[in-house]
């Protein structure tokens, strides 16, 4: 027997899961595949926008209404003014939001999640690690360091960034931009580059690269993303270079569905991804079970 | 507050006479058993019918439940109208367990289920005591007594031709106020019903050892060896009074739908797949690691109850006869052997 209760129903400013509307302000390609775009949005209502206030490190369910929502980390800084998703074309959801164009309207819950430990950042020397979309939840972090009314509240900062290949690396205009300035170390790589490209860069995987650049762990901090092979080489290299664990952060992936801790889906033991992470150092990771 | 009777007799009538207000959620006849569900017109409750074939939960927090309504790509504004509030009557001590526990998860934190907590507020929720446990009954191993039963308004004790209705807030006074006080003879009654109750020799599992034993633990050949016959087929997690995990889906027809979200198993290998491929939990033991883990581990250090009330569904509902007791027994064996070693 099925019991069927009655029809209950939530205002939506009182519903978590209840989507804000969004609507594509700007769209562009981001890699040669034409498989990761970079949504910028706007929110359709004023107090949403208001309202959403996020810090580097946190992310947002991304919905299509119809197929369903996906966890996408928020790439642009909080001193940007407006919020952007770089978005692999990966699943169904993914699938959708690549179908729309500019002007189309989708919605977004959030911000959730915690934020990259800036705190403990303040006055050291930063070293991003990043490899393929891995730099889209980073991308936030070095935006917000680099802002003027913060770069002086951070020492020396050194971005390594990998790709597959020139077509994949993401955000190239802003890459220029990184490696232009006097105060980033920006050091960039490809796995392999196709013999018709006139990539004049490194070839190279990104765990070369950082043994290569070699930074150092005195007074510094290590944030890395990337696909679980780089991240798996990156961790030793970190630890020969002298980086403790509890300077060693990093940023986590996991199927989710509510992102406010109810579901019960993303778990790491008793931690779970959406509220207690995504950012753990990997002194917290040690301290968790290797399920993810 | 004064304890009131309620005469079996009379159960219909007082039932009816709080319908119109109210949603009723009752024990009714189901196949030779009986399961909870919304009492219709009229309806007699079945109060004798042992323990109902599925949870409590439900009437809080139904199986499938539509979050919002959307057409052509927005999300359709709705009118809230307040829905008839609930009233649960004649819920089992181990389901009023599984309401507390459900209530640490959806109303606590950072965000609170507001469907949930909707439905939870305005409902009250009357209790009903055991005569004697079921077979696969072990709510006694987690304390659970069903005449001091937690999370309820009113409970029923049994006496004889009536039921002593005893209000335990103010909600349950004003729910049984029109009911005769009970007099001597039937709370003498009561009183045996409970006495007699606690005197029956009924086996427990030791319930304290295995949360000592599983408090640090994850990895452990341990977990291979309770796998035995189990199909994944996640019946358990659907009959148990506190899981609560769920899934959310959305469900078109042309340019309307609804977001719903259902209720889901984490016995499922879907369950943690990512879109890339990879998945966290790929074997059966690894399942069975996580189903039992937040049970006894992870809900006690993050929410302070326990997600298992002992009302031995996943026992009665297994179809290769998986037995938790049994698990709990052996994982507590080979985890304190393999500490001490």
């Amino acid at each position: 027997m099925t019991m069927t209760m009655p029809v209950m129903k939530i205002a939506s400013d009182m519903n978590p899961y209840a989507p804000m509307p969004v609507r594509i302000a700007e769209l562009s390609v981001e890699s040669a595949a034409r498989d990761t775009r970079l949504f910028k949005v706007e929110f359709l209502k004023e107090e949403d926008r208001v309202r959403f206030r996020h810090e580097p490190g946190q992310f947002a369910q991304l919905s299509v209404l119809g197929y369903g929502e996906a966890p996408i980390s928020i790439t642009s800084s909080p001193t940007q003014p407006y919020i952007e998703f770089c978005i692999k074309r990966m699943g169904e959801v993914t699938q959708a939001l690549h179908n729309l164009g500019e002007g189309d309207a989708f919605g977004i819950r959030g911000p959730y999640g915690n934020t990259f430990p800036r705190a403990m950042m303040e006055g050291k020397n930063i070293v991003f690690v990043a490899g393929g979309i891995g730099l889209a939840p980073l991308r936030s972090l070095i935006n917000f360091m680099l802002h003027p009314t913060n770069r002086a509240s951070f020492a020396n900062i050194t971005i390594i960034y990998g790709a597959r290949s020139p077509g994949d690396l993401l955000f190239k205009s802003e890459l220029a931009e990184w490696a232009k300035r006097v105060d980033v170390r920006y050091h960039e790589t490809v796995d392999a580059a196709p013999p018709d490209s006139n990539y004049q860069g490194k070839i190279g995987f990104v765990p070369t690269l950082l043994d290569e650049v070699a930074p150092s762990s005195e007074n510094a901090v290590a944030i890395t993303c990337g696909p679980p092979i780089m991240i798996k080489y990156v961790l030793p290299g970190l630890d020969k270079l002298g980086f403790a664990p509890e300077n060693i952060v990093t940023t986590l992936e996991m199927r989710m569905k509510c992102g406010i801790g109810k579901c019960g889906r993303c778990n790491i033991g008793r931690h779970y991804v959406c509220i207690d992470g995504p950012v753990f150092t990997l002194a917290e990771l040690k301290n968790m079970p290797a399920e993810f | 507050m004064n304890p009131k009777l309620l005469r079996k007799t009379e159960i219909a009538a007082f039932v009816q006479s709080l319908a119109p207000s109210h949603t009723i959620v009752a024990p009714q006849p189901d196949e030779g058993q009986c399961s909870y569900g919304v009492l219709s017109n009229g309806a007699q409750p079945a109060l004798d019918g042992g323990r109902p074939r599925k949870s409590a939960k439900e009437a809080l927090y139904p199986q499938k439940e539509r979050m919002f309504a959307f057409e052509a790509g927005a999300v359709e504004p709705c009118s809230v109208e307040p829905e008839p509030p609930l009233i649960l009557f004649g819920v089992r001590a181990c389901d009023l367990k599984g309401i507390e526990a459900l209530d640490t998860v959806l109303l606590h934190g950072a965000f609170v289920d507001a469907f949930y907590k909707a439905r939870r507020e305005a409902a009250a929720i009357v209790g009903l005591a055991c005569e004697k446990m079921c077979p696969t009954c072990f709510c006694n191993s987690f304390g659970i007594d069903p005449y001091a039963p937690p999370a309820c308004d009113v409970n029923l004790v049994p006496a004889g031709d009536a039921f002593v209705a005893q209000p335990l807030t103010e909600k349950g006074e004003a729910l049984v106020a029109s009911l005769p006080d009970a007099d001597a003879a039937h709370l003498a009654t009561a009183r045996k019903a409970g006495e007699a109750f606690h005197a029956a020799e009924n086996p427990k599992v030791a319930v304290d050892a295995f949360v000592e034993a599983v408090a640090e633990v994850f990895e452990s050949p341990a977990w291979e060896g309770i796998v035995d016959g189990c199909i994944n087929c996640g019946g358990c997690t659907y009959v148990c009074p506190t899981c609560h995990c769920f899934d959310i889906v959305d469900e078109t027809i042309g340019h309307r739908g609804q977001r719903v979200r259902a209720w889901d198993t984490c016995m499922a290998a879907r369950f943690t797949l990512h879109t890339s491929g990879h998945n966290p939990r790929v074997t059966p033991a690894q399942r069975l690691r996580q189903r039992i883990l937040h049970k006894f581990q992870y809900m006690k250090k993050n929410q302070s109850i326990l997600g298992c009330t002992g009302c031995g569904r996943c026992v009665a509902v297994c179809p290769v006869n998986w037995d938790i007791r049994d698990a709990i027994g052996r994982l507590t064996e080979e985890l304190s052997t393999a500490s001490k070693a």
